[in-house]
C-alpha cells in the first residue's frame, strides 16, 4: 500500500496544476450556466431562434437543450464542449503519460527497477486518475450548487447533480482507459495522447452529427459520449441503466487489456 | 551463494539477437566489470536482470530467487545508463520518493553518499531541471545507493562526473564490496573498470567472449617486449616458450608473447643487453584483442 501512495503523491504533485485548472474551468462554467439560466429568459430567447431552423435541426436542438426546460438547460451546461474539454484533457493526459509518457521521459525504467510490480504501478495510476476525474466532476457539481444558491434557484438537487457528475466521470474514465491502453502499446507519449484525443473528438462529434443527421443514427452506439445523458439523468433522477451497462464493462475490459499489455511488454 | 546468477539468457528484438546465452554470476563482495562497446548488449543485460526486458530463454536469480519477483529488488540499487528524472521535483523530493518504495529500509547511507559525491543541502533544494548533467548523475548514484543494497547495478556510472568525484565514487563502490555487496559495473571506460573490478566479462555482439580476473586477462593477453642487445640479436628467440612472433631491426628485437615470461627472462640474462622495454599490460589491450580477433 505504501508504494501505491508513494506513486499517487508524486502524480498529485506533478498534475496538481492541470487538475486544478480543469476543475476551476468546469466549476466556473457550471456556475455561469446557472447564472444565465437564472438571469435571462433563455427558453424565450432560444425559441425565437429555433423557430427559423430546419425541422431536423429543431428536433436536434430540442434534444440538446432538453425542451428548453430549466433542467434541460442545466443539462446542456453539463454536456457543453467546454465541460467535456475540461474533463477530457485530464483523462487523456493522465492516460497517455502513465506509461508511454514516462517511457519517453526515461523515468519508467528507474521506477520499475524499484520493488514494485507492474500491476501495482498501474493500480496507482488508475487510482490517481479516478481521484483526478472525481475532483474535476465534483468541481462541476460545486459550481452548479453554488450558482443555484447564489441565484436562489432550485432547479436540480445535489443528488441529481451528483448523478450527472458520476455519468460524466464514467465517460471520462472510459476515455482514460482507452488512452491508457494506447499508452501501454506505444513508447511515445505524444502518440498515445494523439490517439486518446482523436478518439474523444471523434466520439463526441459522432454523437453530435448523429443528432443532427438521423441517417447515421445507427453509428451512435459506437460513440462513448452517447452513453452520457445529463438531461435524462436530471429529469428522471438516475443514470440510464443502458449507459451503466455499456460504460462499466467498457472501462473494466479496456483497463484489463491495458494491464495485460503492460505486464508483458519490454521497458522501454 | 552468488548474489546474482544469469543462466543462458537469450533475447531477440524481432530478427535482431541482442543477447545470446549470456551466463555469469557475481559473489558477495565482488565488483564485476561488464565490458563492451555501445550496442554490445550491456544495457539489455541489466534490463533483463531487473525484469524490465523479458528474456526469451534462460533464468536470472537474485539471492536465489527469480528476478521476476519484485521483492528481490528491495535489496537492489540501479543506475540506468540513460538516467533521467522529473524536472519539476527537487533533488530531496526525488530521493524521498525513491526511499518511499522501501518503507522497511530507511535510506541510511544517504548522508555518506552525498558527502562522498560532494553534494550539499543547497543542491538538494533545487529543482532537478536546474541541475547540471553531472549533478543529476550524482543524484542517480544516491538513489541507487542510499538504501545500502546488496546488489548494485551501475550502467555507465561515471559519465558526467569530474575526476575528483570519480575518485569518491570509486571509493564508494569499494566500500560496498567491503560490506559484502555485489556490484555489476557496466562500462566501456576500461580504465575505471580496471581500477575497481577484480573480475570482468567482455561482451561482444550479445555474447560473452571472456570472463576472467583482470590479472588473468593481463597474463593471457598478447604483450610486446622490446630488447635492445649490445651486439647482434642472438638466434633462438622465436623458439622460446610463450613467444609467438619476433621482429628484428638491427640490434633490437620485438617479441610478441603471452603467458609465462621466465624462459624469456632467462634467455635475456644470458646475453648483454642495453635496454629492455616491457610495458605494464593494460586491460584495454586485452579488450581490443578480443574485439579484433573475436576469440
Amino acid at each position: 500500500m505504501r508504494p501505491v501512495l508513494n506513486i499517487i503523491r508524486r502524480l498529485a504533485g506533478r498534475y496538481a496544476v492541470l487538475i486544478f485548472a480543469a476543475s476551476f474551468l468546469l466549476g466556473l462554467f457550471q456556475f455561469l450556466i446557472t447564472a444565465v439560466v437564472s438571469t435571462f429568459d433563455v427558453p424565450a430567447m432560444l425559441a425565437g431562434v429555433i423557430a427559423f431552423l430546419p425541422a431536423n435541426v429543431r428536433t436536434a436542438m430540442d434534444l440538446i437543450f432538453g425542451g428548453l426546460s430549466p433542467k434541460g438547460l442545466i443539462g446542456f451546461g453539463w454536456d457543453h464542449p467546454i465541460a467535456h474539454t475540461a474533463g477530457t484533457v485530464v483523462a487523456v493526459v493522465l492516460g497517455a503519460r502513465a506509461v508511454a509518457g514516462e517511457i519517453e521521459d526515461g523515468t519508467l525504467e528507474l521506477v520499475l527497477s524499484q520493488p514494485i510490480s507492474r500491476v501495482t504501478y498501474m493500480l496507482a495510476n488508475v487510482a490517481f486518475a479516478i481521484m483526478a476525474i472525481a475532483t474535476v466532476c465534483a468541481a462541476g457539481v460545486f459550481g452548479s450548487s453554488i450558482g443555484q444558491r447564489v441565484f436562489e434557484q432550485q432547479t436540480a438537487t445535489l443528488g441529481e447533480l451528483a448523478r450527472v457528475a458520476i455519468n460524466l466521470g464514467l465517460v471520462l474514465l472510459a476515455l482514460y482507459a482507452i488512452t491508457l491502453l494506447a499508452s501501454s502499446l506505444t513508447r511515445e507519449g505524444g502518440r498515445a495522447l494523439g490517439i486518446g484525443a482523436l478518439i474523444a473528438i471523434v466520439s463526441f462529434m459522432l454523437r453530435v452529427v448523429a443528432l443532427l443527421w438521423r441517417d447515421i443514427a445507427f453509428l451512435e452506439p459506437y460513440s462513448v459520449h452517447s452513453y452520457y445523458a445529463p438531461r435524462t439523468t436530471l429529469e428522471v433522477g438516475r443514470i440510464p441503466a443502458g449507459s451503466l451497462m455499456v460504460l462499466l464493462p467498457l472501462i473494466l475490459l479496456t483497463l484489463l487489456l491495458a494491464f495485460h499489455r503492460f505486464e508483458r511488454r519490454d521497458i522501454p | 551463494m552468488p548474489v546474482l546468477t544469469l543462466d543462458r539468457i537469450s533475447k531477440s528484438f524481432g530478427a535482431l539477437r541482442v543477447l545470446n546465452e549470456v551466463s555469469f554470476s557475481i559473489e558477495p563482495g565482488e565488483v564485476f566489470g561488464y565490458l563492451g562497446p555501445n550496442g554490445a548488449g550491456k544495457t539489455t543485460t541489466l534490463r533483463v536482470i531487473l525484469d524490465l526486458v523479458r528474456a526469451d530463454s534462460g533464468m536470472v536469480r537474485i539471492h536465489g530467487a527469480a528476478a521476476s519477483d519484485p521483492r528481490v529488488r528491495a535489496e537492489t540499487g540501479f543506475l540506468p545508463g540513460e538516467f533521467r528524472l522529473w524536472g519539476t521535483m527537487t533533488g530531496r523530493a526525488v530521493l524521498d520518493h525513491f526511499a518511499g518504495y522501501r518503507p522497511d529500509k530507511p535510506p541510511k547511507l544517504r548522508g555518506q553518499v552525498l558527502d562522498a559525491l560532494g553534494m550539499n543541502d543547497a543542491t538538494l533544494r533545487r529543482r532537478v531541471k536546474l541541475l547540471s548533467h553531472g549533478t543529476r548523475q550524482k543524484l542517480g548514484l544516491v538513489i541507487a545507493m542510499q538504501h545500502d543494497p546488496k546488489l548494485l547495478l551501475l550502467d555507465e556510472p561515471s559519465i558526467g562526473l569530474d575526476p575528483i568525484v570519480q575518485r569518491g565514487f570509486r571509493e564508494l563502490v569499494q566500500d560496498f564490496a567491503r560490506r559484502d555487496a555485489a556490484v555489476l559495473f557496466s562500462s566501456h571506460v576500461l580504465s575505471e573498470v580496471e581500477e575497481v573490478c577484480a573480475r570482468v566479462a567482455i561482451v561482444r555482439a550479445g555474447s560473452i567472449v571472456a570472463i576472467s580476473s583482470v590479472d588473468d586477462l593481463r597474463r593471457l593477453m598478447l604483450r610486446t617486449l622490446t630488447i635492445r642487445f649490445r651486439e647482434s640479436v642472438p638466434h633462438g628467440l622465436d623458439a622460446l616458450e610463450g613467444v609467438e612472433r619476433v621482429s628484428v631491426a638491427g640490434r633490437e628485437a620485438v617479441l610478441h608473447m603471452r603467458g609465462d615470461v621466465n624462459a624469456v627472462l632467462r634467455f635475456i640474462a644470458a646475453h648483454d643487453v642495453d635496454d629492455v622495454i616491457f610495458p605494464e599490460p593494460q586491460l584495454e589491450d586485452a579488450f581490443m584483442e578480443y574485439y579484433e580477433t573475436g576469440s
